[in-house]
């Protein structure tokens, strides 16, 4: 659901209580997106580089289930690249960036390859 | 997706059982434009119409069904969450394959679920000069093992259908 926010489950040893921290699922989708644009190989649904901001929310969708996270990624690969090679490498790099920047556990996350995309503009 | 069809193959079933029970059941002349219809005539539009919805309806259901195999077919479990590779995908890599191996031959690539592998099905028009066997051989051995690899599927089974020659 659009605007959905989650808390973050475990906070920091030495953590005191002074407030809640909320994340955004788009905020989770941007940062899926952001780490999805740094794998080799790896294109939006129409061919072009993996978008970044805003327009990410077509590609990526998030789910919130009891303060864990699971992903759904659409996405174009290269021709030529070996498909489960690369997408192993962007379930790895969203899972750990994810993670990193938000701290919420990532329960998985699912890629579908909708397509092969002709390697002309990058490698 | 796979949902709207179920709900199309359901609608259409609901109208092809309505159908059928509206031939069946007991009705009296029509009058229409002033013509009277005879009941019998009537029913047997019905009848038809019932069994053009059942068998529109079997076919939505089977569309379903393939479709769902065939995603089956084509998920793998990846370490970190679900791949799904769409038909489409290997569509695509097929046809890129046959470019390579076939240059300006034209072909026609189908796809279907076998098991829990995939089946291809290739039509194309035989090259000059080029044996069927060999031909055949050629593109079942390039299918199976690249595809393998590109994609993680197995390919049980690809049909080559030569349809013609490129001179004709």
């Amino acid at each position: 659901m659009k605007g959905e926010r989650t808390s973050r489950p475990r906070p920091p040893e030495n953590y005191e209580e002074e407030g809640k921290i909320s994340v955004a699922k788009e905020v989770i989708a941007t940062i899926a997106g952001l780490a999805a644009a740094e794998v080799p190989g790896v294109y939006s649904p129409k061919g072009e580089p993996f978008p970044q901001g805003s327009a990410v929310q077509r590609y990526v969708h998030t789910e919130l289930l009891e303060g864990r996270v699971r992903l759904s990624l659409s996405v174009g690969i290269g021709y030529g690249r070996v498909l489960p090679e690369v997408v192993q490498e962007l379930q790895e790099k969203v899972k750990t960036e994810v993670e990193r920047l938000t701290t919420l556990p990532v329960e998985a996350v699912d890629v579908e390859v909708v397509g092969v995309v002709e390697m002309k503009e990058r490698g | 997706m796979s949902f709207f069809l179920w709900l199309e193959a359901l609608l259409l079933l609901v109208c092809g059982v309505l159908s059928a029970l509206g031939a069946s059941v007991y009705m009296p002349e029509i009058v229409v434009g002033g013509n009277a219809v005879s009941p019998l005539v009537v029913r047997a539009g019905l009848g038809v119409l019932a069994a053009v919805f059942l068998i529109a309806a079997g076919i939505c259901m089977a569309l379903v069904i393939r479709r769902d195999r065939l995603a089956q077919a084509m998920s793998l479990p990846g370490p970190k969450g679900q791949i799904f590779i769409t038909p489409h995908t290997v569509a695509q890599l097929v046809m890129g394959l046959l470019a390579e191996e076939l240059g300006d031959t034209p072909f026609r690539v189908g796809l279907r679920p076998k098991g829990k592998a995939l089946a291809l099905r290739i039509s194309l028009r035989l090259p000059e000069e080029a044996s069927i066997p060999t031909l055949a051989e050629r593109l079942q051995e390039l299918l199976t093992t690249e595809i393998a690899r590109r994609t993680g599927l197995e390919v049980q089974e690809v049909q080559v259908l030569v349809h013609g020659t490129t001179r004709g």
